[in-house]
């Protein structure tokens, strides 16, 4: 078992988060003061001007569709592509 | 407006970030407040990555106005630049014959600055090397010839797109990708024709949470998806997993609290 702590930035409920904005803020929060390991986001609520600052590793599951979106989207942290080869090349599949 | 706000306060300047989400709409409330707001600033800032996102010939004459009011005497434009825009870009006012893009883009030279990550002014980067845009580290997934050749025998591409359109395309991209990171995606594809977002998440959920663990064994992806955040635990380090669609999300938030991996 890891154990970690995880939030969640999205505009549908996923695992029942709230999506309420005192519920997003609760999240980046917790995230800044290291009382979460992590949070999955979608990318849409990544433009919401949220200060993301307690993450390092950003994980993209895959290819956002568009090659300007994920480079408006990367930021300062390490970040991983969690693609094959084949997604780099054909960026859809 | 009131009359308090417009005699008594001085503003020095306004920036205004992601501009081109308003600032070329001249009905948006968020507009028609800017706009109030910069006759009464003394130096206005438009900050935006997409200036003009239909193109100057559409866009150009609500942003300019919202950075600098209207090409009138009501305006902060310095004649002739306010009367050049007016003839060029005022709709009803515009002499076709003399709008160009490449004289619009002299005009707003001295006041558009467009820089890259590339750019160098007196001889030294803009945007510092140590803060410049990193590379992106991309990882392929463990072996997995199961699931990576079953989904794409599943969600082939057709030879003849011409008739696909752009979201189709998408659609079995996102079906074949998803298949690869847990087959259990074809189950949630099968059951969620005609629900509703919150419903299809729903149904993504009891899904997940009743196949993933119980088929005992783990895609390449997931697998290499664990090994990752394993590490970032290890290291102390937090993480965001980022994506455009909502299964992605749904199944790496259930995988790494619970771990329940047997590889």
């Amino acid at each position: 078992m890891l154990g970690l702590k995880m939030g969640v930035l999205a505009g549908t409920s996923i695992w029942r988060h709230s999506t309420s904005d005192s519920a997003r803020a609760a999240t980046v929060t917790a995230l800044n003061n290291h009382t979460l390991d992590g949070i999955v986001m979608t990318d849409k609520v990544g433009a919401c001007g949220h200060n993301l600052i307690g993450a390092n590793v950003m994980i993209f599951i895959g290819s956002l569709y568009s090659e300007a979106y994920e480079h408006q989207a990367i930021g300062m942290s390490r970040l991983y592509l969690l693609m094959s080869s084949e997604d780099v090349q054909g960026r859809t599949t | 407006m009131s009359d308090d706000f417009r005699n008594n306060v001085k503003i020095l300047s306004t920036f205004s970030d992601e501009a081109h989400q308003f600032g070329r709409s001249p009905t948006s409330s968020q507009n028609r407040s800017l706009r109030a707001i910069i006759k009464q600033s003394h130096f206005n800032v438009l900050i935006t990555g997409t200036i003009f996102p239909l193109g100057p010939e559409v866009d150009a004459s609500g942003v300019l106005q919202s950075l600098g009011g209207t090409f009138d005497e009501f305006g902060k434009w310095n004649e002739p630049l306010g009367r050049a825009f007016k003839r060029m870009l005022v709709r009803g006012k515009r002499d076709e014959k003399l709008y160009h893009v490449l004289a619009l883009r002299i005009l707003i030279a001295p006041f558009v600055l467009r820089r890259t990550s590339q750019s160098t002014w007196d001889g030294e980067w803009v945007i510092k090397r140590t803060v410049a845009r990193p590379v992106a580290d991309v990882l392929e997934p463990y072996p997995d010839d199961f699931t990576e050749t079953e989904a794409k025998a599943r969600y082939r591409m057709r030879k003849d797109t011409t008739e696909i359109s752009q979201t189709e395309l998408m659609e079995r991209a996102d079906r074949q990708r998803f298949f690869a990171w847990a087959p259990l995606y074809e189950e949630i594809v099968r059951l969620s024709a005609k629900r509703k977002e919150d419903a299809r998440v729903r149904l993504m959920e009891e899904v997940v949470a009743r196949r993933l663990v119980n088929e005992g064994k783990y895609t390449g992806r997931l697998r290499r998806f664990i090994a990752l955040v394993k590490a970032c635990k290890e290291r102390g380090e937090r993480f965001i997993v980022v994506s455009d669609r909502l299964f992605p999300l749904v199944l790496t938030y259930y995988v790494p609290p619970t771990t329940r991996t047997k590889h």
